[in-house]
């Protein structure tokens, strides 16, 4: 990339950015850029960005992170990927599961700490789980005005309304006649579906159909979200469909709607089953994002397309004997999901950062790489400013919430609460654990605690939302003597509070 | 090229060092520096914030007022003045936060007991995770440097703000508010404050305000230039000089007048011509320069008469006058060095001040209607685009920080969250906001073009106003409105993140 000047402030006050002050205001006219400013950027086209939003992919699936799920799969594709990629290894989506996780992927918005939820009709009422609000901004709708070809395949039936124009479905849609779209049962219908395509492999091979068009009208974006109507609100689907003899073991009723709890199960062997199911399907999302990439490289696209490779979560493969949902698990590998960025230029390529980088990111990102302002709701970070050899601001400690839970940590801490009472838990992660066998026992540090507690409430506004059965509540106020006068002026209370020295406001 | 000692770019990443160096440049510094891309032909920025000053006391935005404002309309008519701009959270401690941090105030969620700033809701320091303008542009390379003699800002709970700057000129000459800081031993005798207190107040905390700002003023006054907003700006000189060799700069130049007390120097206030001695100065010979018990008084309960009103606006537009004058000067100072045409000038203010306006004189927190959320705001572009325009935007204080850092080519951290307002000067729209929300404390204030709304914490009174029909609202409409005053709640709500917080007095937010 071209030589830039990035002065440092100390070399700047020895004179040597004495030169770099005296404008030529003809570069002022492209500074509005996101981020970029014009007069660094080499003026070319603005590269294609494809968005690959994989299921329930922990991040230890893959061989090219650090630590490797033992019976884990053979995953080529993924692992060449992240050879040309930036790998962000303490990746943590920045609310769970696929609901909220997906909302912080389009909006660039956090959905942490689920303030915002409101029990949606047609989908079960857990926080965080609802549609993306109309004041919300959406990625790929401003992808869309700025002139860049938009496609997003999902099947994910809560991206729909007059918004999610740009949404190309890999199926039909059930729809109950005489309901409107908010009214359905978002799910329901999906489930009873009796062949279904492994949704990954469905989403990937649209692609793989797009490309074609595409090429034809850069630069374009491409979503393709492997949106599992199943997974999204139950167990892994290896227990529900039956396959395999876990069933046995969980006896579980085929409806049994298991989200808020997460189960334990005990059984020989059972968690080494569980494993091998899930390297399968690790196997068959690999094979589709090979025929993918293939089918990109041979589009001529390799090199001028970005691409996103994220997970929108994780999954409990018996830690601690706890299966599905991580709600409230200690044990980092239930939250870490991969996150690969693979720059046109291969810039990092290989490289690995232990930023701690969400699903919030993503939006700011893909916006920076085609030149479009980010509004100001978006709350991620512009990774490519790594790209650009500049650091990316401080991020002292992850923060996501699943159900009313809270999790935060670093990379040695993992934090447990819940919104609704002050109660944490403290776990010591240790980089050799084995997986089985985690430290299960709470930490007493309070000094960690308070700070990353203190973190985590911040990194939610300031308080932890409570929630009530259908959405987040206000408190009532505790009992107080009103302070305001009937004519809008102080009353007696706050001029005892003068008298008392209490400084007021200027 | 000279650099601070940094860590390879390798290991930077592999250790995540980016979230180490937050903590990292403040403890020891040395250890690594974080570098932060900017732009090669940045300009330089000239902030100028004056507080408690009403969008329809200067020129521009009411060519009637009764303050002489020349600078401030020269400046709106060579830039671009934004229409009906609201601050994100009032006020002066809240707003300056929103600025230096250009994350929203609102809702005050995370208000934290901040002694010794004022023991109300929102007032807090800047918390150690919130990212700081000064700080970005000081790791990018560009010349920090901030003028002020706003108390709040000289006081203890800003000494990480001040630390982050290059060039620093706290200004002490607040007499009244010097309590907040070293506490001013040379107080006035209560003789010597007759003459400017209202008989209401003389048995009020206002009592040792004015000792100590006569006090002060007595010791340190001897002409004009030893005005406050004079101090400030005459600062603010200064550091130009200095600044320029140090381009790009960042300069922030922030008066606490025409604050309150209202003592601008005798050759603007023309009481004595023409027999305009009003009201309480024709009767007794007072000068109302403090005229109410801060935060707020009644007309009545202060005993100010209609003609002492007036006399009581005038003064205030004497010091906003004077404000001006020395804003001109700082103006000419930036021409004079030759560094006009490559320097952004952002002007603002935080808050306005009632002055009579529903019986009330003061800022009483309930009460911020349009004289006090209504601010003036305006942006001149070096090469002078748009000037002469009127934009509808709804401009905040928490947009500052964005579109300074975007005029330096800097990358705002995800963090801030206003927009970016130099893409206007390209032709382009921000990111469309159809309705302002800001909080007064803990007064919410939600609008669009036309209605404007005014509710309490728990949402239980909220007064309506229709603007275009009832510019200075006060015809509350909200019994015949409820559908908007309904949907204004919802886009506060929407904006606080889902629900609005609750909060006990001088103890903290409860929860929400």
């Amino acid at each position: 990339m071209s030589a830039r000047r990035s002065l440092t402030r100390r070399a700047l006050l020895r004179g040597g950015g004495g030169a770099a002050g005296v404008a030529a205001l003809g570069g002022l006219s492209g500074l509005a850029g996101t981020a970029m400013a014009a007069s660094e950027r080499d003026p070319r086209e603005r590269p294609n960005v494809v968005l690959i939003t994989a299921d329930r992919l922990r991040a230890d699936a893959l061989k090219s992170y650090d630590d490797v799920l033992p019976n884990s799969a053979h995953t080529p594709s993924l692992d060449a990927l992240a050879d040309d990629s930036l790998r962000f290894r303490c990746f943590v989506p920045d609310g769970l599961p696929a609901i909220p996780a997906r909302r912080a992927l389009l909006t660039g918005m956090r959905s942490y700490p689920f303030r915002d939820w409101r029990a949606t009709a047609g989908v079960p009422a857990i926080p965080g789980w609802h549609k993306i609000w109309d004041f919300q901004p959406l990625m790929p709708e401003l992808v869309k005005a700025s002139g860049v070809e938009t496609v997003y395949v999902t099947d994910n039936p809560l991206l729909s309304g007059p918004r999610f124009d740009f949404v190309r479905r890999t199926q039909t849609l059930p729809r109950s006649a005489g309901h409107t779209s908010t009214e359905r049962s978002y799910f329901q219908p999906l489930r009873r579906a009796p062949l279904r395509r492994e949704p990954t492999t469905a989403v990937l091979d649209e692609g793989v159909k797009l490309i074609d068009e595409l090429k034809r009208k850069q630069p374009f974006f491409l979503g393709l979200d492997a949106f599992d109507p199943v997974d999204a609100f139950e167990l892994p689907r290896q227990y529900v469909l039956g396959e395999g003899p876990v069933t046995l073991y969980s006896s579980l009723e085929p409806d049994y709607f298991s989200y808020q709890e997460t189960v334990k199960v005990h059984g020989d062997g059972l968690a080494d089953t569980v494993k091998d199911l899930y390297a399968k399907e690790v196997r068959r999302v690999d094979d589709a994002l090979g025929r993918f990439l293939h089918k990109l490289d041979e589009a001529g696209l390799g090199h001028n397309t970005v691409v996103i490779f994220v997970s929108e979560g994780s999954i409990g493969l018996g830690e601690q004997g706890t299966f599905g949902h991580p709600a409230g698990m200690w044990h980092r590998r239930v939250y870490q999901a991969p996150l690969l960025v693979r720059d046109p230029r291969r810039r990092w390529a290989g490289e690995t950062s232990s930023w701690f980088a969400s699903t919030h990111d993503v939006p700011t990102t893909i916006l920076s790489y085609l030149d479009v302002v980010a509004p100001g709701k978006m709350a991620g970070e512009d990774l490519t400013t790594l790209f650009d050899d500049d650091d990316l601001p401080g991020r002292l400690y992850f923060t996501s919430g699943i159900d009313a839970h809270v999790m935060a940590g670093d990379r040695e801490w993992l934090l447990i609460g819940r919104s609704d009472e002050d109660q944490w838990r403290l776990y010591h992660l240790d980089d050799t654990d084995k997986p089985d066998d985690v430290e299960d026992k709470t930490v007493t540090a309070p000094t960690v605690l308070q700070s990353i507690r203190e973190f985590a409430i911040w990194a939610a506004g300031g308080t932890l939302p409570e929630f009530g059965h259908a959405s987040a509540l206000r408190p009532n106020k505790p009992d107080e003597k009103t302070t305001v006068a009937s004519d809008g002026t102080l009353n007696q209370d706050e001029q005892d509070a003068q008298r008392l020295g209490v400084a007021q406001g200027g | 090229m000279a650099r601070g000692p940094r860590l390879t770019r390798r290991r930077a990443l592999q250790t995540g060092a980016a979230g180490a160096a937050a903590l990292g440049l403040s403890a020891c510094g040395d250890e690594y520096q974080t570098t932060i891309g900017k732009a090669r032909d940045a300009p330089n920025v000239l902030l100028i914030i004056t507080d408690s000053t009403r969008a329809d006391y200067v020129g521009a935005y009411n060519p009637q007022t009764r303050a002489r404002t020349a600078n401030l309309d020269a400046l709106a008519k060579s830039g671009t003045l934004f229409d009906y701009s609201v601050s994100g959270a009032m006020p002066t401690g809240l707003t300056r936060r929103e600025i230096l941090t250009g994350m929203r105030g609102f809702p005050c969620r995370d208000w934290v007991l901040s002694p010794p700033l004022p023991a109300e809701v929102g007032w807090t320091q800047i918390l150690p995770h919130q990212p700081l303008l000064t700080e970005v542009l000081g790791q990018a390379g560009v010349t920090t440097a901030y003028v002020t003699d706003n108390p709040f800002l000289i006081g203890p709970r800003y000494i990480d703000f001040r630390r982050t700057l290059d060039i620093a000129r706290p200004d002490f000459s607040q007499g009244a508010y010097r309590a907040l800081n070293t506490p001013f031993r040379r107080p006035a005798p209560r003789s010597a404050i007759e003459k400017y207190l209202l008989p209401a107040l003389s048995n009020t905390l206002e009592v040792d305000r004015l000792e100590s700002h006569v006090g002060w003023a007595s010791l340190y006054r001897v002409g004009e230039r030893n005005y406050s907003a004079a101090r400030v700006m005459r600062g603010g000189m200064d550091a130009l000089e200095e600044l320029k060799a140090k381009q790009p700069f960042f300069l922030g130049v922030d008066s606490f007048d025409p604050h309150e007390p209202f003592d601008a120097p005798p050759v603007y206030v023309n009481i004595e011509e023409g027999g305009k001695r009003l009201g309480i100065q024709k009767t007794r010979g007072i000068l109302p320069i403090q005229p109410f018990l801060t935060p707020a008084s009644t007309l009545r309960s202060v005993d100010i008469d209609p003609e002492t009103l007036e006399l009581v606006r005038d003064l205030y537009a004497a010091e906003l006058s004077y404000t001006d004058v020395w804003i001109g000067k700082l103006l000419n100072k930036l021409d004079d060095l030759g560094l006009a045409d490559n320097t952004v000038v952002y002007y603002l203010s935080d808050h306005g001040i009632t002055l009579g306006e529903h019986g009330i004189i003061g800022k009483s927190t309930p009460r911020p209607y349009p004289e006090i959320h209504h601010v003036p705001y305006m942006i001149r572009d070096p090469s002078k685009r748009l000037a002469g325009t009127r934009n509808e935007y709804f401009a905040s204080s928490y947009d500052v920080a964005r579109t300074i850092l975007s005029y330096f080519g800097v990358r705002a951290p995800g963090l801030m969250s206003g927009e970016d307002l130099t893409v206007l000067f390209d032709g382009k729209q921000p990111t469309a906001r159809p309705y302002y929300t800001a909080c007064y404390q803990e007064t919410w204030i939600a609008g669009d073009r036309e209605w404007v709304m005014i509710s309490n914490t728990e949402g239980s009174r909220r007064e309506l106003y229709h603007l275009p029909d009832d510019p200075d609202a006060n015809n509350d409409v909200a019994a015949d409105h409820t559908d908007v005053t309904d949907k204004l709640w919802a886009v506060l709500t929407d904006e606080a993140g889902g629900t609005l917080p609750e909060f006990k007095k001088h103890i903290g937010v409860v929860g929400g």
